[in-house]
Order: structure tokens, then C-alpha cells, then sequence
């Protein structure tokens, strides 16, 4: 290559990219560019407008081929079976009414009102032949669709698990105000649904595996900390919970916010510093002499800082624990508690229970310890008849050793 | 005849028995070493949650350690048997019942020493520990659940070793045909009956042993000694 070459070619670069850096504007701040930005906004009006009705356009026609195809295939009926509508095909109405009138009848009976469950539809099929079945767009589709293998027990799990979903619907939803959406601050609290199927054994060992002082009080028979480790006088920032989502979020999503003579309730020095260390060294906003600071020097007051800035700090019991009360006040309210339980959203976790079970929290809180005390599981508690079926395992292979052929004699 | 048998099967296994007491004393206090006082803490009860997840962790040594020391009693019970072509049980004036049955019955009795090594283990540790409210330690009903084990993986293997090598070789044989063709099978009947697309053979068959009323379900139980 000529040596002329480097020298022309670096010269015709520079000539051509000087054009370009002059038309370049003076670097604009992120404030400047939002403000211009936001001022061209009402150009993607129409825009959007136009996609919405394509996509309203597609949506409707997805629901006419639905709807036909679903017609076309099987003839179903509806059933109200509490405040249950089930929508199934006409062959399978007599095991429908069954499964989910027992189901009802058992776990739900007290449920009076539920604007979720009137709402939703609830499609149950148990065939091997599985038919597309309709239901009218805007309605939450519940789907119990199995195939004949699945035996009867699971179908009534899955058909518990179903009803239990949609009534949660009516204490997560949102309500409005001016228009706007505001959180609901029961669910946020109890973090799990508490009409879900409970063992009440579970929900006390989680409270007994819970790292907090506060929980081992309460399990000692002080019902004052069971309510302290509850946290339900704790305001709880709007989000749902995740470390991971700090970066993004800021840690104090879904978390409590309380102050230090709070934390030494719930947490022992040593669970301070035990918490930071499960946080890890390069948890968000932690350096290093902070991280140094509350680990090696025990500074209690950068601990509780760390706590508060990495998202480490949490309402001792966990979501089991804390709907387990809730259920526990469904159970002290009797009818009608569900409703008055998610009636007004504006309540707070202690108003809203105290309304449920028509008793006061310290009662409740009372009532619940006493019966997670009572549900301590039994740790081997089946060994004697696991035991007796042992020994005649046992006598089984004696006697198998005993037929051998090597012996002829005998 | 027992005292016998039992005096013959002691000086065959008596060597192997003493690692086998050892371990089963020693692991107990293996497994609760360093727990109830973290960090030298003067708050012994800081973590239940810890204690729990870390000692479930290397629950499944216990069943292990009782299989393993349960083959090696059946298997030691037949060998002088083996080794000498039974020409000693044979001139005894007994029945084959009354032979197995004594044999089986001093397994049982050489099987209670690493039982009772683990019972005594399992206090030990125990008392070593002070545990959170709501913890409690288990060590009569473990040590009661490692001797069923120990019996049972004993009594499963003396009936294999009193048994000629043809028995051995054919149920081994069986066990082998039932892992290759519960998973190739499987797929292969789901074509036919769709009874098998949902039910796995083999899966089902291992539920079946270890979930009551199988044979095996003492293995799978609770084996903890520190629990709610």
C-alpha cells in the first residue's frame, strides 16, 4: 500500500466527521430533554389511539372464534352453588354440584358477600376430553380443568385452592380515590392469602423458626409480643417486598417503616448484626466501613441504618404467620366476617380485624397465641404404628429367610 | 442355641462394631457442635431457624449410617454359614425355623449396642445445647426410630443372605428390570393408555415402598433431633 495512503484517508475522515460536530447541539440536560420531550407528548395521541383500537378490533374477533368454537363443541350449563357461578359441560353437572357444594359448605359457608366471586366464573371440567368452554369477556376466568387420571382429592384441592384466589381478589383490590388507585393496607400487611388451606402446625413452626426475640417471647405465652412481632401498628411502604428490586425501587418497598426503639423489640443486638451479615457486603448502599462498622465494631445505631438503607428490615413474622391471624379472626367472626373484613379499604389491618371478629386486637391476639400454642406440631408423633408395621416388615423377611431351599432337612 | 449363636455372631462382627458404635454415638454431637451459642453469644437462643436448617441439612446420615450398619450385621450372620457350607447348622438337632430364628434374634440383640450408642449420643448432645423457646431436643424418639431402621434393613438383608446366590441374583436381577423398564416403558404404555402419561411406574412403585405401609417408610420419617 502506497505510504501516502494513512496520511490521505485520516484526512478525509476528519473532513468528513467536522460537518457533523458542528451540527451537534450544546449538551443538553437530562431536566432540559425531559421538559422537551414531554412537550411533544401530545403528538403519540393519536398514535396510541390507533393502536388501542386495533388491538380492541383483534380482541373482539379472538372472542367471536371463541365464542363460536365454544358453542360448537359442547353443551354446558351454569350452576350457583353459594356465591359461585360454575360454568360445565352438561355431562358433568351432578359431580360439579358436588365437588364444589362440599367444598363451599366446608370452608366458605360463612362467606356472606364477595363481589369478587359473583363476578368470576368458575369453569370446571374432570374428563379426558377437555372442551373449550366460553365465558364472557371482562368476567375472571377460574379454570378446573383436568383430565380423569387425577383422582377426586386433588380435584377438590384444586377446586379450594380456585375459590380461595378469586374472594382474595376482594381484599387485594384496589380502591379509588379522585380517581386514583390506592393500595389496600390489610393485604400489604398480611402478605398471604388467609383463606387459604391451613395448617395451623406450619403456622407454628414458622413462628418458632422466626429470628426475632420478639416471636420467641410470644411463643413463651407473651401476647403482647406476639402483637409487638405482628407488626400491626406498622405503617408499611407501598410495593411488594424484594431486595433485588431495590436498585430500582429503593429498598423500603413492602418493607416496615419503624424506628430504632422498634427494632430492639423485635431484633436482639445479635439479630441486628445477623441481619446485615445475611444482607452481604455488597447489599445496596452499604460500603464498606459501614458494613465494618456494625459487624466487627457492634455498632447497634449503624446496624439499624444499614437495616433501613439495604432493605433488611422486616416485620418479624412472616406472611403464614401474620394472615394466620386474619384467618383466626374470619374463624371468631363467624358469618358475615368476611365481608365486614373487606368492606371499607380504608381500614387498617387492626380496625379491619377488629371489625371482622367483633372482638379487640389484644383478645384476638390472645385467642390466636393460644391456639398456634395448641397446634404445636408432634414430632413423631406416628412412630408407634410406623413402629408395629416395622416389626412386621421384619417378620415378613424372618419368615422369607426362614422358606430358603438351601436346608432340605427340616 | 441363642446364646450360642449370638456368642458366634459377636466374633464375627464384634471389630466392625466398634467404628459402628462410635459413629453413631459421635454423630449427635457431630451435628449440634457449635449450635445454641453462636458467635460464643451469651444469648444461647438466637437461631431457631439455624439450628433447624442447618441440622436437617445432614438429617439423612442417621438413616445412612443405621442401613449401612444393618448390612453389615446380616451379612456377617451368614457368613460362617456360607463359609463352612452349613455343615454346622446341618448336624444341629434343630429345624431351620428355630436356626433363623435364633440367628435373627441375636442380630437383633448385637443391633441394640449401636442403638444404644446413638440413645446415649443423642442425650449427650442434647443436654449440650440450650435451645430457643419453641425448639425441643428428640433423642429417645430417635434413637428408637435408628434401631427400627437397624432392624429392618437387617432383617431385609438376612433374608437376602440366608438365600442362595440364584435368589440373590434374581430378585437384584428384578429390581434392575423394573428401574429400565419403568422408565422406558412408561412412555411407551402411555401411547396405549393414557393411565401412564399421568402415572410415572416407577415413580409410583418407590412411593410405594417408602410411604406407609412399605417396607422403607421408617427411612423416610421424621429423623430430627432438635425440632418444634
Amino acid at each position: 500500500m502506497s505510504r501516502r495512503f494513512w496520511p490521505v484517508l485520516a484526512l478525509g475522515l476528519f473532513a468528513t466527521a467536522a460537518p457533523v460536530r458542528a451540527q451537534m447541539p450544546e449538551e443538553e440536560s437530562v431536566q432540559e430533554r425531559m421538559t422537551r420531550l414531554w412537550s411533544h407528548i401530545d403528538s403519540l395521541a393519536p398514535l396510541v389511539e390507533e393502536a388501542k383500537a386495533a388491538r380492541d378490533a383483534r380482541n373482539a374477533r379472538v372472542e367471536d372464534v371463541r365464542r363460536i368454537v365454544a358453542a360448537e363443541s359442547a353443551a354446558v350449563d351454569t350452576l350457583a352453588i353459594g356465591l359461585l357461578t360454575v360454568i360445565t359441560p352438561v355431562g358433568q353437572v351432578e359431580v360439579a354440584r358436588d365437588i364444589f357444594s362440599e367444598v363451599w359448605t366446608e370452608h366458605f359457608a360463612d362467606i356472606d358477600r364477595s363481589p369478587a366471586a359473583s363476578d368470576a366464573r368458575f369453569v370446571f371440567q374432570w374428563s379426558d376430553e377437555l372442551h373449550p368452554i366460553y365465558v364472557e369477556p371482562g368476567r375472571y376466568r377460574a379454570g378446573i380443568e383436568q383430565s380423569e387420571t387425577v383422582d377426586r382429592d386433588k380435584i377438590v384441592q384444586m377446586v379450594r385452592d380456585a375459590i380461595s384466589t378469586v374472594l382474595y381478589y376482594d381484599l387485594t383490590n384496589p380502591y379509588t380515590v379522585d380517581g386514583v388507585p390506592q393500595p389496600r393496607s390489610l393485604p400489604m400487611w398480611t402478605g398471604n392469602n388467609p383463606l387459604a388451606d391451613r395448617d395451623w402446625a406450619d403456622t407454628y413452626r414458622s413462628a418458632a423458626l422466626t429470628r426475632s426475640i420478639a416471636a420467641r417471647d410470644c411463643l413463651a405465652g407473651d401476647a403482647a409480643a406476639c402483637a409487638s412481632a405482628m407488626g400491626l401498628d406498622v405503617e408499611i411502604a407501598e410495593g411488594d417486598p424484594g431486595v433485588w428490586l431495590a436498585p430500582v425501587f429503593g429498598p423500603e418497598r413492602g418493607l416496615p417503616r419503624v424506628g430504632a426503639d422498634r427494632i430492639a423489640t423485635w431484633y436482639s443486638p445479635a439479630e441486628r448484626r445477623e441481619r446485615v451479615r445475611a444482607l452481604g457486603a455488597t447489599a445496596w448502599k452499604i460500603d464498606d466501613r459501614q458494613w465494618e462498622s456494625c459487624l466487627q465494631d457492634a455498632d447497634q445505631a449503624m446496624c439499624d441504618s444499614v437495616l433501613r438503607l439495604a432493605g433488611g428490615l422486616a416485620i418479624p413474622f412472616d406472611g403464614e404467620v401474620r394472615s394466620s391471624l386474619v384467618a383466626y379472626a374470619l374463624e371468631r367472626g363467624g358469618y358475615g366476617a368476611w365481608s365486614r373484613l373487606t368492606l371499607d379499604p380504608t381500614h387498617t389491618p387492626t380496625e379491619a380485624l377488629e371489625y371482622a371478629s367483633g372482638v379487640a386486637v389484644d383478645d384476638l391476639v390472645d385467642g390466636w397465641m393460644e391456639r398456634v400454642l395448641e397446634a404445636r406440631p408432634v414430632s413423631y408423633g406416628s412412630l408407634v404404628p410406623h413402629g408395629a408395621l416395622t416389626l412386621l416388615w421384619i417378620a415378613f423377611f424372618g419368615a422369607l429367610a426362614a422358606r430358603s431351599t438351601r436346608w432340605r432337612l427340616g | 442355641m441363642y446364646k450360642a449363636l449370638l456368642f458366634l455372631h459377636w466374633k464375627q462382627v464384634r471389630f466392625a462394631l466398634v467404628p459402628a458404635v462410635i459413629a453413631s454415638f459421635g454423630l449427635p454431637l457431630l451435628l449440634v457442635s457449635g449450635m445454641g451459642s453462636p458467635n460464643g453469644s451469651p444469648t444461647a437462643s438466637l437461631q431457631a431457624y439455624q439450628i433447624v436448617s442447618e441440622l436437617n441439612d445432614f438429617l439423612y446420615l442417621f438413616p445412612a449410617l443405621a442401613a449401612g450398619i444393618g448390612a453389615v450385621l446380616a451379612l456377617s450372620a451368614w457368613n460362617w454359614d456360607h463359609q463352612f457350607n452349613h455343615v454346622y447348622a446341618l448336624s444341629l438337632p434343630v429345624t431351620r425355623f428355630e436356626y433363623v430364628l435364633n440367628k435373627l434374634l441375636a442380630g437383633f440383640t448385637l443391633a441394640l449396642i449401636p442403638a444404644a450408642g446413638l440413645w446415649l449420643g443423642a442425650h449427650v448432645a442434647s443436654l449440650s445445647v440450650s435451645l430457643p423457646v419453641g425448639l425441643r431436643t428428640y433423642p429417645n424418639q430417635l434413637a428408637v426410630r435408628y434401631l427400627f431402621a437397624l432392624f429392618l434393613m437387617y432383617g431385609l438383608l438376612f433374608a437376602f443372605a440366608s438365600g442362595t446366590k440364584a435368589t440373590t441374583v434374581k430378585v437384584l436381577s428384578g429390581v434392575v428390570g423394573l428401574v429400565v423398564l419403568g422408565t422406558l416403558g412408561n412412555e411407551l404404555l402411555a401411547g396405549f393408555f393414557p393411565y401412564f402419561a399421568d402415572t410415572h411406574v416407577l415413580e409410583a412403585v418407590m412411593r410405594t415402598l417408602v410411604e406407609a405401609p412399605g417396607p422403607f417408610q421408617v427411612f423416610t420419617g421424621n429423623w430430627a433431633l432438635i425440632d418444634v
